[in-house]
């Protein structure tokens, strides 16, 4: 593999662990199949007994690891500021918790923690003396429809411009930076439903061009589409929000490169999320080629997440096969 | 095209009901009397997790259940997991218990006698708030307009339960 580093995140076959399909111990067969340079988990999905997991338990688990080689790489954690009815999680339990989760991402042997855009920078500045005594990096994830020019995102830039520091970081997923919905956008969609070649041909307009939604909507009737069309077309197709919370504007044809590549920087782990991947390699709907390219040229050498989420537009596609496409174009690209 | 507009519609609205919810909550197949010796107290079935992840207790704000049209009271309803019984009003007290994605979780039902043999249709109705978001930055602690904690969505499930 080229310089960047795969990781496979445990993630993408969550639906099937959480319908009790698979087990944990598939689901590490199946990494390990899988190939890539580590593995990621989602903490609240696969750790038993999360945030406060038994030693048993992570024996076992560094155990079983060790047994199929995987090496662990990115902790996946939350702020849960719903946990309290009538009241949000205040800084201290933002802060404590997370050093009770960093502690057992430490325990578990992983490298990188990921956490949410609820931990303040202001609370991230106060952990980092913990992180650095753990020796791990403690990244925000990125994630749609924030982008890098969202005002807290500049404040976690200034933030590590300040300290300089690697400990801290940002995870991009690159759900952050879509430009349309994906090709399978109506596979759920019963035939009949609706007139899918027409609506498609629209999500080809509402990703290559700035027409506004309503326009295409015109467009859809004046095109012997109906009103169900148009109801499809704002539940499937419209999936980014023109403006974003606080005032962020956001241009589908011209997603934030360059605060991409501002970011890269402070970026060790990221989430190559796609919902999609064709048989010729490409992710419609998310401008891969220009990403790769840019991490390229800043000689990015950290890990991507191959993070599938197609299953909600059609179950019935093979995850496994869609995270080993990725992986190929991912290649693919970084060899052009 | 050859339903008409309305069933069209219909199943467009079905088709396109986003959740994150990989299963449904009434789980097949797990309802039965609860005996103990010659006694019946009731009956009880799992609900399976909420989420694609496991979820906070205390998120669960309310939970209706209708067994064969009936209205169950909320008085004669405990919800178990990992060991520990909750009555459904005070679940939201509750943050210590994470219910994970593989922790079953029981909701109990007591009815002297429990279930007649046979089908029992079953409806349910749970209020849940969101774990997370992705709120940030309004007032002091950056969550005062985080409207996706103040209004908890509705998980609706229906199945039919044979004793």
């Amino acid at each position: 593999m080229g310089n960047i580093k795969h990781s496979i995140t445990l993630y993408g076959f969550g639906m099937k662990y959480v319908q009790g399909k698979c087990s944990f111990e598939d689901v590490l067969r199946t990494a390990k199949e899988m190939g890539g340079d580590g593995i990621e988990i989602v903490a609240p999905q696969m750790v038993p007994g999360h945030p406060n997991p038994s030693d048993e338990w992570i024996d076992w688990f560094r155990g079983r690891l060790a047994a199929y080689g995987l090496d662990p790489v990115c902790y996946s954690i939350y702020i849960d500021s719903g946990k309290h009815k009538g009241r949000f999680l205040n800084e201290d339990e933002r802060f404590a918790e997370t050093i009770n989760e960093m502690e057992v991402a430490k325990r578990m042997g992983f490298r990188y923690v990921r956490s949410q855009d609820a931990l303040l920078p202001s609370t991230m500045e106060k952990l980092l003396p913990f992180v650095e005594e753990l020796g791990l990096h403690l990244a925000i994830e990125l994630h749609g429809p924030w982008s890098p020019s969202t005002p807290v995102f500049r404040e976690y830039y200034e933030l590590f411009e300040r300290l300089h520091t690697d400990a801290l970081g940002i995870v991009p997923d690159f759900s952050a930076f879509a430009s349309g919905a994906p090709e399978i956008c109506l596979n759920c969609i019963p035939d009949g439903c609706c007139h899918k070649d027409l609506l498609l041909e629209i999500n080809d307009l509402y990703t290559n061009t700035e027409i506004p939604e309503k326009e295409l909507e015109e467009k859809i009737l004046q095109k012997g589409g109906d009103e169900v069309d148009v109801y499809v077309c704002r539940q499937r197709i419209f999936s980014i929000p023109k403006t974003a919370k606080m005032g962020t504007i956001y241009y589908r044809t011209s997603p934030d490169y360059e605060g991409f590549r501002r970011l890269l920087k402070y970026s060790k782990y990221m989430h190559g999320k796609f919902y999609y991947c064709n048989e010729n390699l490409e992710c419609k709907g998310i401008d891969y080629p220009r990403f790769v390219k840019i991490m390229k040229e800043e000689g990015y050498s950290g890990y991507i997440a191959s993070e599938y989420e197609g299953g909600r537009f059609d179950e019935s596609i093979s995850e496994k096969e869609q995270v080993a496409r990725h992986i190929r174009m991912l290649e693919k690209l970084w060899g052009e | 095209m050859k339903a008409d507009l309305e069933e069209r519609m219909k199943t467009a609205k079905e088709s396109c009901r986003e959740s994150m919810l990989m299963t449904k909550p009434l789980k097949p197949g797990t309802c039965r009397n609860r005996t103990i010796g010659d006694c019946c107290t009731g009956y009880e079935f799992q609900i399976d997790n909420l989420s694609y992840r496991g979820i906070w207790i205390s998120t669960i704000e309310d939970i209706t259940l209708t067994v064969d049209g009936a209205e169950v009271p909320k008085s004669h309803m405990m919800f178990f997991c990992n060991g520990i019984g909750y009555s459904v009003a005070d679940m939201v007290t509750h943050t210590e218990n994470f219910w994970g994605c593989m922790d079953p979780g029981i909701l109990r039902v007591y009815r002297v006698g429990g279930l007649p043999a046979g089908d029992h249709e079953f409806r349910i109705r749970i209020l849940k708030r969101a774990d997370f978001g992705h709120s940030y930055g309004e007032g002091t602690q950056g969550y005062e307009k985080a409207s996706e904690f103040l209004t908890p969505m509705v998980i609706e499930d229906s199945c039919v339960y044979t004793i």
